[in-house]
């Protein structure tokens, strides 16, 4: 039993890896060119608003028939995992990069620097907090939808979820919900520790 | 020598800048006074290209500062901006190095080298004004831009960086409401009413201006 909650668990943390880390992939740079074309980007912003609020479930079944993502197993689970993570990202790195200070935008370009330069010096490290935050929220969240990744047999602690679920065993339920409550808290605290590690007393902003 | 060329800059709806005509000569101090909203600081903005006229053309050593490589413009004006601008994540030393200012220049402007490793939220009002400065000078820019550089600082602090800032002998377009300063530091003025021009020439004619607004000025240093 405990071999095989390992494994799961070792299963459910790839799903949610693969997943934060395509969406942080796509969410960045999708952020930068939001947070400078603030009116397209509300646009962005209103569709990945859109994509949250289907339950997660109904995504599942409504993208099983489509080709290439679709199917039965851990891809389609990637993509729909990838789908709900990118809201929270999108949303925190533009509110950073949005709170940056105004004249110390102008200054960076004054300054002589390139935007790329400015993004990469000044920007994006002054929004570092927020995209990291981001970043936390998009994990602990999936660590959690993961769980109905099962359904569409994708593995993960889900598997004993559905089992304990079918047959009311609680010591089964308890056995898939409790590694991922540690897994989430776990996320949340290496989170919170890069945040204090990267903003130490020396760089208050 | 920087030339603005019948400029008139819309923003909103509003002349912020309405057909201004002037010149900032080479290695000379010129004061930019005027009233907040008199559209000071848009006329600064216009001369790096952070903000672009509506009609009439901006020269910098008679080249329309359109045709410059942006990045080589502003990197040849410096500017301290009204706040600053300092990045609160970087110490002072970074600041200045990142642009290529040396330990020296940080410590000819009185930065002392136990300041520069202290980020802008540990320095005082006129330490950052410093650091600002050095920044702008970093690159060794011939021109130098300020947007009210004196306005937070003690009156001892303020005429100790006034002195510094005019031994550098750099074409200096600084912006001020405070008379007393422009005609302290500056060799010219260029005064702003409500976006127009209503001066533009040495501190020793704009006495005799006769606009009814600069006499204003002038009848604050009397009382």
């Amino acid at each position: 039993m405990t071999a095989e909650i390992l494994a799961l668990s070792l299963q459910h943390a790839l799903l949610v890896v693969a997943a934060v880390f395509c969406a942080a992939l796509a969410a960045l740079p999708t952020a930068v060119w939001c947070a400078r074309h603030p009116r397209a980007g509300a646009y962005v912003l209103g569709v990945a608003d859109i994509l949250q609020t289907i339950p997660s479930l109904a995504l599942f079944g409504l993208l099983l028939p489509v080709p290439l993502i679709g199917g039965i197993g851990p891809r389609l689970a990637i993509f729909v995992l990838f789908l709900y993570a990118l809201l929270p990202i999108l949303r925190n790195t533009i509110l950073g990069l949005q709170g940056v200070d105004a004249e110390v935008r102008e200054s960076a370009i004054a300054l002589g620097m390139t935007p790329t330069q400015s993004l990469r010096e000044v920007e994006l490290p002054l929004a570092a907090p927020s995209i990291l935050a981001g970043l936390r929220i998009a994990t602990v969240t999936t660590i959690g939808t993961a769980t109905v990744a099962a359904a569409i047999g994708a593995g993960g602690l889900g598997v004993l979820l559905y089992r304990g679920l079918a047959t009311i065993e609680t010591s089964l339920l308890l056995a898939g919900a409790v590694p991922a409550a540690l897994m989430a808290l776990a996320a949340d605290r290496f989170f919170h520790w890069i945040e204090t590690r990267q903003s130490g007393p020396q760089r208050r902003s | 020598m920087i030339q603005l060329d019948s400029i008139t800059a819309r923003r909103g709806g509003r002349d912020v800048l309405n057909s201004i005509t002037c010149r900032f000569p080479i290695a000379q101090t010129t004061a930019i006074l005027g009233r907040s909203g008199s559209g000071k600081s848009t006329l600064l903005r216009l001369i790096n290209r952070l903000l672009t006229p509506t009609t009439g053309r901006v020269l910098c050593n008679d080249r329309d500062v359109q045709d410059w490589d942006p990045f080589e413009l502003r990197r040849s004006i410096g500017l301290v901006p009204q706040g600053l601008g300092l990045f609160p994540h970087w110490t002072a030393h970074r600041q200045i190095a990142r642009f290529g200012g040396t330990p020296a220049l940080a410590a000819s402007l009185g930065l002392k080298p136990a300041l520069l490793n202290r980020y802008p939220d540990q320095l005082s009002g006129g330490e950052r004004q410093r650091v600002a400065l050095a920044r702008a000078l970093a690159g060794n820019p011939p021109i130098l831009m300020m947007d009210e550089p004196f306005s937070a600082l003690d009156p001892i602090v303020r005429r100790d960086l006034q002195d510094l800032i005019l031994s550098l002998g750099k074409t200096i377009l600084f912006v001020t409401h405070d008379l007393r300063e422009a005609l302290r530091v500056s060799q010219r003025i260029v005064f702003l009413k409500d976006g127009k021009l209503v001066f533009d020439g040495t501190k020793e004619d704009f006495a005799s201006c006769r606009d009814e607004e600069v006499q204003a000025y002038f009848r604050t240093l009397e009382s």
